[in-house]
């Protein structure tokens, strides 16, 4: 299998993607880290990425919140910022493809809440009107460079 | 490892654990956490996730995914209030759904 991020003899990792996949993760990470900083915490694709600790207990959930959700929130952004950093390099240390990590499948998590993507959903080429179609092949394209990243890493 | 200061609990009066209604029965027993299954969230990238924040050997994080995914939830640790909520923290920043709740 020729693959197009492996890990090199040095210890770092080789990235064979192209120049468009590239400026489309630059064009993408700047709409989550606005999400990110939306004063909105009923927003689902941010329930989603900050989730409820404790199912039904609010006051627990709430010293929760209180006490993680700005750290989660930090490492987000920190990932989002190592991603654009390095969107362009051909070689990437380990820091920066954990952060690649985390920030594609960040967005992951927000498209395929604001899609509602269900796990039999049907080929995204399938229907060419769909005005998700962009949308759902872009979520697409993520989970296979997600895939693509984890391999990479591996265990 | 206590004091030289600590009391000493001299045999003949402990009292028997029932007898004590101020002990919170609570706090003996474990927290557990919980994953549940997203349609968002791939089989490898859990299972990976599963490899990496807990050292799982492949085996067993295959098998905690597939639970998830066919069962709907795994419990994938347990141990004090404390260690569940460092679990749920590092599970979420991972974009898993992870909750905890007393094993009762």
């Amino acid at each position: 299998v020729l693959r197009r991020i492996k890990r090199t003899r040095k210890g770092d990792y080789a990235v064979n993607i192209t120049k468009d996949e590239r400026e489309l993760i630059l064009h993408l990470m700047p709409q989550l880290r606005e999400l990110l900083l939306e004063d909105d915490s009923e927003a689902p694709a941010l329930r989603r990425l900050f989730p409820r600790a404790y199912l039904d207990d609010d006051k627990s959930n709430d010293v929760y919140r209180e006490t993680m959700h700005d750290q989660l929130l930090k490492t987000r952004l920190e990932q989002i910022e190592t991603i654009e950093h390095s969107a362009m390099a051909s070689r990437l240390n380990e820091d920066e493809i954990q952060a690649w990590i985390g920030a594609i499948n960040g967005l992951r998590l927000v498209m395929g809440t604001w899609l509602d993507v269900s796990e039999d959903d049907p080929d995204p080429f399938d229907d060419p009107d769909d005005p998700e179609a962009m949308a759902l092949a872009m979520y697409h394209y993520l989970s296979h460079l997600l895939g693509e990243l984890i391999a990479a890493v591996g265990p | 490892v206590s004091s030289p200061e600590a009391p000493v609990i001299e045999p003949g009066i402990t009292e028997s654990p029932d007898s004590d209604e101020d002990v919170d029965v609570d706090t003996d027993v474990p927290w557990v956490v919980i994953v549940w299954n997203d349609p968002i969230n791939l089989m490898d990238y859990v299972q990976w996730v599963f490899q990496k924040l807990f050292g799982y050997p492949v085996e067993r994080a295959r098998k905690l995914m597939l639970d998830v995914h066919e069962k709907g939830r795994a419990v994938v640790s347990n141990g004090t209030r404390s260690s569940a909520e460092l679990d749920v923290y590092r599970l979420h920043e991972h974009g898993l759904w992870a909750t905890m709740q007393q094993d009762k």
